[in-house]
């Protein structure tokens, strides 16, 4: 009887915590990653498809929100088919051996402005430390994550220092979630 | 023409002045720093090799290059295109009265010096013929056929030679003949893209000479044809239908062959019917960092120039592909030194004149550009260039980025990547040059921009002539009509590849072509 009551209490235990938990789970509805590079004066603007994530978030409990994020640089669009071509070969993304591109975040505080993911992103086998300033809207059961960051592209090997494209990169990142779990 | 044809066929047809042979050194200067050339460790660095791995390439050796006699240069003078039967009459008069001038027979003293005899080097001809009173007519009669630019008064492919008192010669196959372009305005630019059809004149004199052959004379004409294109074209480890062709093709067909040729465009040695080159624009190679459209040599330095101008000015027949000799009599023996029946095969320049043709290569600088567009247009194309990617590749100031590009078909191995600028994309055009030739490397270099202007025909094998056409989408098409080279037996061809440009506006692709005209 004893043990009953402990197995009771462990499961009663379990999806306490899952409610609990899963109020702050997002399921990802759609995505959205456009990055931004300048070329010659002019920005060049290029997207990933296919983005995956998971996310759980609660403004109250920051301590406890976390998302991992993996986006496929095969799916690449910058608008001139050959230019994605080469994007994909061994100077650039080397999609045959690095085919995604990860974020995780470790910490996450409030900003000023709404909040500031601590994270490591890997990205052709290189593993650095960012911040993503990001806003987060919430509408009842529905919610949108909108982050912006710059990473410096030879700090991962895309590509080599060059007199006319930038080595900077800006991303921007949206996510449309509604609660639940993917 | 019968003379010129005749030299021509005396090139094909493996004759070759040999000299009694003399030890060369290398010429040492107390003024200038003149690097060697034919050094053996530096052309190991400088040339790139063939597309396919297992064939290697073996040059002369130092000891058999400097026995080779060094060329002597005299002074040249230009073939005036006149109707005055007079006036020319009195002109090669002149001339004959003229002493030889051995243009290097005072060391020079400054950059300039260098330059302007750099300039004769660029002049000089690898072979003559002697001038006779019909010559003026038989080269008007070949100004007609092959549809030759002529400027205003001159002849400036040729020139007329003074190597002895008395006597005038008409100089062939110098550097000038194929980098000489005249504009439409009878104006000339040495050094740009030629436009001198050097094949089509071979295939018209190869053609009349065909027509007049008595029918037991057949079969050795085509021999004679075959083994000279053979020395000329042949790779023999490529199994390609191009290559293998050249084991039986009859004089008539290389005629057809050489008859499509443009101007601008050539079957340079090394290259092929279907796979000719492109002449390259000489103004600007200062900047360039590979030499010839398939990158086959490195330009580090003016060393690397002046070896480039030692191995096409025609010693790389004498290489040894993999115990293949294009110029040997048996296409395995390499001749003795200064016995090679071939043309230009059997001297060599001397050090200082390679070190002041590459000074005078270096000075090339392109005329002043006549075109005129509004600024709001260049403007315009300028934003589109550089929105449509164009400047990745072709990167300002130099509107290239120096790099090779790999082909369809071809892999870099690793080792590459390290010894060459590779931008390892295929821009996806005709790949056979570079996998099908001697010349092939399994790359193409990406060429500059600069001075579009005064150039056409466009490509690696000219396939367009005009900037317009290269933006045309139709060129895609299997049933287009190249309006550049189009390869002798097909009435259409597709030319594909390089899709930049493509999809734009009319109004945007007039900007565009504004700008390119501008640089």
């Amino acid at each position: 009887m004893k043990f009953k009551l402990i197995i009771g209490y462990i499961a009663l235990f379990t999806l306490a915590s899952n409610w609990v938990f899963g109020q702050d789970s997002w399921k990802i509805d759609s995505t959205r990653l456009v990055f931004y590079i300048s070329n010659a004066g002019l920005d060049v603007e290029g997207s990933m498809t296919g983005i995956t994530a998971q996310i759980k978030f609660s403004k109250n409990k920051l301590d406890r929100s976390l998302f991992v994020a993996e986006a496929k640089p095969e799916t690449i669009h910058t608008g001139i088919k050959l230019r994605d071509k080469h994007l994909k070969k061994a100077d650039y993304f080397d999609i045959e051996k690095y085919p995604t591109i990860k974020i995780e975040s470790k910490k996450i505080i409030q900003s000023k402005n709404g909040f500031d993911a601590y994270c490591a992103i890997t990205l052709k086998g290189q593993t650095k430390e960012i911040v993503i300033p990001f806003m987060f809207k919430q509408t009842n059961r529905k919610a949108e994550f909108k982050g912006t960051f710059s990473l410096n592209r030879l700090d991962f090997g895309l590509g080599e220092k060059s007199i006319v494209l930038s080595d900077t990169v800006k991303i921007d990142i949206w996510a449309g979630t509604s609660r639940g779990t993917n | 023409m019968k003379r010129r044809t005749l030299l021509r066929s005396t090139a094909l047809s493996v004759i070759a002045v040999s000299t009694a042979a003399i030890l060369g050194f290398q010429l040492k200067s107390a003024s200038f720093d003149i690097p060697k050339t034919w050094d053996i460790a530096e052309i190991t660095k400088f040339m790139l090799p063939p597309t396919d791995a297992a064939v290697s390439v073996t040059p002369i050796s130092e000891e058999y290059y400097y026995k080779l006699p060094e060329r002597k240069i005299f002074k040249s003078y230009p073939i005036l295109l006149t109707d005055d039967t007079e006036a020319n009459r009195k002109y090669i008069d002149s001339l004959k009265s003229l002493d030889p001038v051995d243009i290097f027979q005072n060391e020079p003293k400054t950059e300039q010096d260098l330059i302007r005899l750099g300039e004769e080097v660029f002049s000089a001809p690898l072979a003559t013929f002697d001038y006779s009173d019909s010559f003026l007519t038989e080269l008007k009669a070949s100004i007609k056929n092959a549809e030759i630019p002529i400027s205003k008064k001159t002849f400036p492919y040729y020139s007329y030679v003074v190597d002895e008192k008395s006597k005038i010669k008409v100089g062939v196959f110098s550097c000038a003949m194929c980098h000489t372009r005249v504009m439409p305005d009878g104006t000339t630019i040495k050094g740009a893209q030629g436009n001198f059809p050097l094949d089509k004149i071979d295939g018209f004199g190869a053609e009349n000479a065909l027509k007049s052959l008595p029918k037991e004379k057949l079969k050795e004409f085509d021999e004679g044809m075959r083994a000279g294109r053979n020395m000329l074209q042949k790779a023999p480890w490529v199994s390609h239908s191009s290559q293998t062709e050249l084991d039986t093709i009859s004089a008539a067909r290389i005629i057809a062959y050489l008859k499509a040729i443009p101007s601008g465009v050539m079957i340079r040695h090394g290259s092929n019917y279907n796979q000719p080159t492109n002449i390259p624009d000489l103004i600007g190679i200062k900047d360039r960092k590979y030499l010839d459209y398939t990158g086959l040599m490195m330009h580090r330095n003016i060393g690397d120039i002046m070896r480039y101008a030692a191995f096409n000015q025609l010693l790389d027949m004498l290489n040894s592909y993999n115990g293949y000799i294009p110029a040997a009599t048996d296409f395995k023996t390499l001749p003795e030194v200064g016995k090679a029946p071939f043309l230009g095969c059997s001297d060599r320049y001397s050090e200082m004149q390679l070190y002041a043709l590459g000074k005078y290569l270096y000075s090339l600088k392109a005329p002043k550009n006549p075109n005129s567009f509004p600024p709001d247009l260049v403007k315009k194309g300028e934003l589109v260039f550089k929105r449509e990617g164009c400047v990745t590749c072709h990167t300002p100031p130099l509107y290239t980025n120096n790099k090779l590009t790999p082909v369809d078909g071809f892999t870099p191995p690793a080792s590459h990547y390290k010894s060459y600028d590779i931008f390892d994309v295929s821009v996806e055009t005709n790949p056979e040059l570079a996998l099908y030739t001697r010349r092939g490397t399994g790359y193409y270099k990406v060429p500059s921009l600069l001075g579009v202007w005064y150039r056409s025909p466009f490509g690696h094998s000219g396939n367009v002539a005009t900037l317009e056409d290269w933006l045309d989408k139709r060129r895609l098409d299997d049933d287009y009509v190249p309006t550049g080279f189009k390869p002798a037996f097909a009435k259409t061809m597709a030319i594909k590849g390089h899709e930049f440009g493509m999809d734009i506006t009319k109004e945007e692709k007039t900007a565009l072509i504004a700008f390119l005209k501008t640089l």
